[in-house]
């Protein structure tokens, strides 16, 4: 049998969009972070057998990322929100459920030094109090936690004899510490924010507070998101997340409003 | 409109222009989400997610522990299945119809071929050609060591694959621009280098040339040698001295047929065993 290049082109078509689909029907196709890592902790040899089945959708936490909320990590790791928030001290101001990794440098001072809270912190204490898997991404930087995640892992996890030395070594104490309000931040911080304020551009960033400031009516901004507004700091784009709501569409019909308004 | 005029093998053009926007718009789509201001209606999935070279790279980790290598997800494995079931058919066709990296360097080789004429992509003595031809399983045999040793992407630091869909975001590893920028630069002179000597996935999908369904086979009762096969094939292929072509470098993209260079009808053909 001889094939031409039609008919070699439909069948390299038919092969690829056709297996994928056929594997998205049978719950195949899988593209989010269902892989598992068999690392042990601190030392990062290979081994430990079991920590999940190939395409079982177990997260890991080297999965974090800087734009995950504390409340995708209770989620993902069943870890008690509140806990998140003991741990990391997070500001009274802050909505834990929709605060970022990422903007941990928002809310902590500088601690000097090498002294730092970051996502590398927040994998490493969901590894200990999860008991899954982790290696240090860079093995030469100290990761530090904070002196109430310590102690919620000292009386929670259970801990080897290296782990605990690691942790006592690596504390940051926060007593007398005065933390950022996040109200400050975004009233005097991040260049970002405030040039969408000036542009008045509905994007990822924009908080419900910035339509607010911009003038845009509660009731028409209700109206759009076809329910109450959450907390005036939660991002319009989180919401629309958490309520199976496409952002695109809100963002558009929020824009035609803000337009409105110049 | 020259483009479609022009090559008779236009379908396979279209082929690669749609897999390089596809792929590369997968790739921007996944930072811009990050950002809030991702397109709705496109994936916005990882391009590990999206290569199929990561199944593979997979394998051992999947065999032995029974879970994939760091960043690869359950969908580079159906993806490294349905490239398999193809190179079974045809041999790897999906170096020459699907592999963005090869369509850029095919590209860049249309420069190569205005500046340098007949001289393109004969640069290289065919007696160390030969055996550099090679270098690819040598590559092909270091990435699986060390991503079963290491449980990590040990290629992605060399990858031009990721450096060239990510490149602005500054997250590729200097290493990985070097070789993009040494590919796209040997590419002026050598027709698909990356393909050629250092791909360990090509090398792989080749194995398959030996024994796949499909190959390209050439009558020689109707062959006038006139070589115009030998000549427009991109990996150097002597088509015109062989009646099948069983080659580990061929990549299936049909040019050297009666379909595109060949002048007579019928003679060079891509064909099962008793088709031609």
């Amino acid at each position: 049998m001889e094939i031409r290049s039609k008919t070699l082109g439909i069948i390299v078509a038919v092969v690829i969009f056709g297996g994928i689909m056929g594997a998205a029907v049978l719950g195949l196709w899988n593209t989010k972070s269902g892989r598992t890592l068999a690392v042990n902790q601190l030392d990062g040899s290979v081994g430990g057998a079991g920590w999940g089945n190939a395409g079982t959708a177990i997260s890991l936490p080297a999965d974090i990322r800087g734009n995950h909320r504390f409340g995708d990590i209770s989620e993902m790791f069943d870890i008690p929100l509140d806990v998140l928030v003991r741990a990391f001290a997070l500001p009274a101001d802050v909505d834990p459920a929709t605060f970022r990794t990422q903007d941990f440098e928002s809310i902590y001072p500088d601690f000097g030094g090498e002294l730092e809270i970051g996502n590398g912190s927040l994998k490493w204490f969901v590894a200990l109090y999860t008991g899954l898997p982790y290696e240090f991404e860079d093995e030469e930087e100290a990761t530090y936690l904070l002196r109430p995640a310590v102690d919620i892992l000292m009386s929670h996890a259970d801990l080897t004899a290296e782990q605990i030395a690691y942790l006592n070594a690596h504390i940051i104490e926060i007593e007398n510490i005065e933390f950022n309000s996040l109200q400050n931040e975004l009233q005097t911080g991040d260049e970002e924010i405030v040039r969408q304020q000036d542009e008045m551009v509905v994007a990822g960033l924009t908080t419900f507070a910035d339509l607010l400031d911009w003038g845009v009516p509660a009731e028409k901004i209700e109206a759009i998101i076809g329910g109450e507004i959450p907390n005036r700091l939660t991002l319009v784009k989180d919401y629309c997340t958490e309520k199976g709501l496409s952002f695109g569409h809100i963002k558009a019909e929020l824009q035609v409003e803000v337009d409105e308004l110049e | 409109m020259k483009l479609f005029t022009k090559n008779k093998m236009w379908l396979r053009t279209v082929f690669q222009i749609f897999f390089f926007t596809l792929i590369a718009l997968i790739a921007v789509n996944h930072v811009l989400d990050d950002t809030g201001i991702g397109i709705p209606w496109l994936s916005n999935i990882s391009l590990h997610a999206v290569c199929p070279f990561g199944g593979v790279v997979s394998l051992y980790q999947l065999a032995t522990v029974g879970t994939f290598t760091q960043k690869i997800h359950q969908s580079s494995f159906i993806l490294m299945i349905l490239v398999f079931v193809l190179s079974f058919l045809f041999g790897s066709v999906f170096c020459s119809w699907v592999c963005p990296l090869g369509s850029v360097q095919e590209w860049v080789g249309k420069i190569g071929k205005r500046i340098f004429k007949k001289r393109y992509n004969h640069f290289i003595p065919r007696g160390i050609d030969k055996y550099m031809r090679y270098l690819r399983y040598i590559m092909l045999l270091w990435v699986l060591y060390a991503t079963a040793t290491t449980a990590r992407l040990a290629f992605s630091a060399i990858d031009p694959y990721y450096a060239l869909f990510n490149f602005w975001i500054g997250e590729v590893a200097v290493t990985g621009l070097v070789v993009l920028g040494v590919t796209l630069l040997a590419s002026l002179l050598v027709e698909r280098p990356w393909c050629k000597y250092a791909c360990p996935y090509g090398a792989l999908l080749g194995i398959t040339n030996l024994f796949s369904v499909f190959s390209i086979r050439r009558r020689e009762t109707t062959c006038k040698s006139c070589n115009l096969c030998a000549r427009e094939c991109p990996m150097n292929i002597p088509v015109d001295t062989v009646t099948v072509v069983r080659d580990h470098q061929c990549i299936g993209c049909l040019e050297c047929t009666s379909e595109a260079i060949c002048p007579v009808e019928k003679t060079v053909v891509f064909a099962t065993k008793g088709g031609r």
